[in-house]
């Protein structure tokens, strides 16, 4: 039936020649709809059985898909306002369709002409490449994800850990949206420390986009909110609640309203939440990458803003979970660097030695008395103090010196030196350095904490880097668990436990970071059967309920104890207002 | 050596038995013609009309056709180029309102469809061959795309960014005419990328159908 072409391909036989016997298949039933009409009644076609016959167009100048037409316009498109504008073309070849990042519709576009004019896009890659968009380096995969998850949705929290660039990400898609005629003013609202880093960010990752920070004088501010027609609006919190009422009375709604750390709009009493949930927009996307810190009805707070009504107190986990699933990006290192060995996380439960046993006993019986004889007078910084004192006994016994913690630590040690491996030692506090150092001599410890003055900390971390004698590390949390790279060493361990766990996992990605060439093992000292256990517990829980939410790798969140806990883990509770106090 | 030439030059394609007449339409643009085959329903067509940027102009898709045991004993070999070329094929892009001046497709079975159409009809594959190969001049100077003419053993081919292009048996154009041609839409698009479009599509329009079948069952049972 076929004869080979010079050219190699395979010549078929006229199919004419052989049909005429036979009784020809019907051809399929073809159906049209022009997407752009946005008429109920392009549908009612005499459609085949399938009833699928879908054939639109998606014109270049189309419109918004949500109210306005399609999504995929590039209406209102701008002309340059400046010859920077538009950055110098890309000339690369298009890539490879293994390596595209597709453009998904949310769930809620149900029509399904618009859900195919998603599906026909180019791949993000080809329209960064279409619009000229220059970056200073070539954007992560999962960046370029969370960059074509924020692009069509016009209610989104993007809640990637803490470092994966959710700052980066948020200012490409506005820069898209902004290329393609979608978005012309935007308001982004973060802690005020944070201003500064948004500017800087814009200015490297869209640095045609007009950004004006909002501050000056009353009449100023005035001016800016009422006249500031395009580009990139900056406001902190405190200003927002300040200027509620000319935010909220803004001559138009804000194409795109963005909040950063949108954990502080978490409480729906809040003068804060009020102020930014009434702010007019078409675009809500809150960034936290701790949208649950203490409880599920954090999210709830946080709603309020990005889809009011979706979610609704005291909501079952289940239920939440569907209802934010395709509203939360959420991703993990451990999701998405995978270029990064292994971390081995291991906790080392230790008991007490019987000295320290008897101290510990002692201690908390004394303290809890005390607390309790205090009634009304009792305060969360008592409370802190007796925590304190426990923990520090849990490390070494005042009066012996005694440590099982030590115990278990330099038999680690003796392997880790005899490998050759080095590894650092974190504690909250500077006497149990103190201690340490003098018991780990053999070591060659470093120190790096904040008695250590600033010019020398270079110094200790280049020593620790070159000298071959020198195997661990002594650091506090305070001064080691931010901006250092020490992927050189292959062990870390916790001596004591910080309250919050994603400082612990600051001070573990020291070591497990971007550069890091082997496997890190993490140990976590622990003292069974004491506050530290107890304190464990309440924080697991939290986790807990945060994975049950988002189907997330546990350790890796901001997740703090509250006053309630904090008095929970010795029965006790928050003493009742003074009759006198309640009535002022 | 000949290696600008694809195919052998056939009669003008207008005079050709039962092609049908070149539509007076105009917009020149890109045609993406596939099949994605479902073993529950049969074969969906979706022809898929581009820009030179790649922004999707036109899109069309097919009822299932499926062919009876009968048909299948009886077609033999030539049911599938029936089946994708003249049932399916010819039916989406007669249907098209926007005319395409090349029409890709990354079935092989959809090259006769070059027999009944006057576009041309091209079929690519992702290269994984590594053939001898030499730039064709004939590419612009600030072009995006890698233009290549690549020898295998007996007959020379087009890769253009790594994706081979394989005339229809009746093409008349040489490469160097084809390279021209796909030349702006290659600058933008990387030429296999959008049939994976076009079998999302077919999927989700599919998956859409299931829906509405569904829910007019429950309406029915309410």
């Amino acid at each position: 039936m076929t004869a080979p072409l010079p050219n190699g391909l395979m010549r078929h036989e006229p199919i004419d020649a052989i049909r005429f016997p036979l009784e020809p298949i019907a051809p399929p039933s073809l159906g049209c709809v022009v997407c752009e009409t946005n008429d109920a009644a392009a549908f009612a076609l005499p459609l085949g059985s399938l009833r699928v016959r879908t054939f639109g167009r998606v014109l270049p100048e189309g419109r918004d898909s949500r109210g306005r037409g399609t999504l995929f316009g590039g209406a209102h498109r701008q002309a340059p306002r400046a010859s920077s504008f538009v950055a110098k073309q890309s000339r690369q070849a298009p890539a490879p369709s293994s390596s595209a990042t597709r453009i998904r519709a949310p769930r809620d576009v149900v029509k399904l002409e618009d859900r195919l004019a998603y599906l026909l896009q180019p791949p993000l890659e080809n329209l960064l490449a279409a619009e000229a968009l220059d970056f200073p380096f070539r954007p992560f995969p999962y960046q370029l994800d969370g960059i074509a998850y924020l692009y069509p949705r016009h209610e989104a929290v993007l809640a990637d850990e803490m470092g994966l660039g959710k700052t980066m990400q948020t200012v490409v898609a506005l820069r898209l949206l902004a290329h393609q005629g979608l978005v012309r003013r935007a308001l982004l609202v973060c802690p005020k420390p944070l201003v500064t880093n948004w500017r800087r960010e814009f200015s490297q990752w869209a640095p045609e986009l007009p950004v004006t920070i909002m501050e000056g004088n009353q009449s100023q501010r005035q001016w800016l909110w009422n006249n500031a027609e395009q580009g990139v609006l900056i406001a902190n919190y405190e200003l927002i609640v300040r200027d509620r009422e000319l935010a909220v009375n803004v001559p138009a709604p804000f194409d795109l309203m963005v909040v950063d750390e949108a954990q502080r709009i978490k409480n729906r009493s809040g003068a804060t939440h009020e102020s930014i949930c009434a702010i007019p927009r078409e675009r809500s996307w809150a960034l936290t990458g701790t949208p649950i810190e203490n409880s599920a009805d954090d999210l709830v707070g946080i709603f309020e803003f990005v889809s009011p009504g979706r979610l609704r107190p005291q909501m079952k986990t289940s239920a939440i979970r569907s209802a934010v699933a395709d509203h939360v990006l959420r991703r993990t290192k451990d999701n998405v660097l995978t270029q990064l060995p292994p971390k081995m996380i291991r906790d080392a439960d230790v008991q007490l030695t019987s000295e320290q046993w008897a101290t510990y006993q002692r201690a908390e019986e004394d303290g809890v008395i005390r607390l309790n004889d205090m009634g009304a007078e009792l305060t969360i910084q008592h409370v802190f103090e007796l925590v304190l004192r426990l923990k520090q006994i849990c490390n070494f016994d005042p009066a012996t010196g005694a440590s099982a913690k030590l115990d278990r630590l330099e038999a680690d040690l003796e392997e880790c030196a005899a490998s050759g491996r080095k590894a650092i030692i974190f504690s909250q506090w500077v006497d149990t350095i103190d201690k340490l150092r003098g018991k780990l001599g053999r070591f060659g410890p470093l120190e790096y904490h904040g008695r250590i003055p600033s010019n020398r900390r270079d110094g200790v971390i280049e020593q620790f880097r070159n000298d071959p004698s020198k195997h661990i590390l002594l650091m506090s949390y305070g001064a080691g668990s931010v901006g250092l790279n020490l992927q050189f060493a292959s062990y870390v361990f916790l001596f004591d436990r910080w309250w919050n766990p994603a400082v612990e996992d600051q001070a573990i990605n020291r070591a497990h970071r971007i550069g890091a060439t082997g496997p890190v093992t993490v140990t976590r000292f622990l003292a069974t059967g004491t506050i530290e256990e107890r304190i464990d517990r309440v924080l697991a829980e939290k986790r807990e309920l945060f994975n049950a939410v988002f189907d997330d790798e546990p350790m890796t969140r901001k997740l703090g104890l509250s006053r309630d806990e904090i008095f929970g883990l010795f029965n006790l509770r928050f003493p009742e207002p003074k009759p006198e106090a309640a009535a002022a | 050596m000949d290696a600008g030439r694809l195919t052998p030059r056939p009669p003008p394609a207008s005079d050709l038995p039962g092609m049908d007449a070149a539509p007076a339409k105009a917009l020149a643009a890109f045609g993406f013609l596939t099949v994605l085959e479902s073993a529950e329903h049969g074969l969906f067509g979706g022809y898929l009309v581009l820009s030179p940027q790649g922004r999707p102009l036109e899109f069309r898709c097919s009822t299932p056709v499926a062919a009876s045991r009968a048909q299948e004993i009886l077609y033999g070999p030539t049911l599938r180029p029936y089946l994708f070329a003249e049932v399916i094929g010819r039916a989406l892009v007669a249907g098209a309102e926007l005319d395409a001046a090349v029409i890709l497709t990354d079935q092989p079975d959809m090259l006769p469809l070059a027999l009944l159409r006057h576009e041309e009809i091209l079929l690519v594959q992702e290269a994984n061959v590594g053939a001898t190969t030499f730039s064709l001049s004939a590419s612009s100077t600030d072009a995006a795309s890698d233009v290549e003419l690549a020898e295998p053993s007996s007959s020379a081919s087009l890769i253009i960014n790594g994706c081979e292009i394989i005339a229809s048996p009746v093409s008349t154009k040489l490469s160097g005419e084809i390279a021209a041609l796909l030349e702006p839409l290659a600058a933008n698009v990387y030429l296999a990328e959008p049939f994976q479009r076009i079998r999302a599509a077919l999927t989700e329009a599919q998956l859409a159908s299931h829906d509405d079948a569904e829910s007019t069952h429950d309406r029915a049972a309410a």
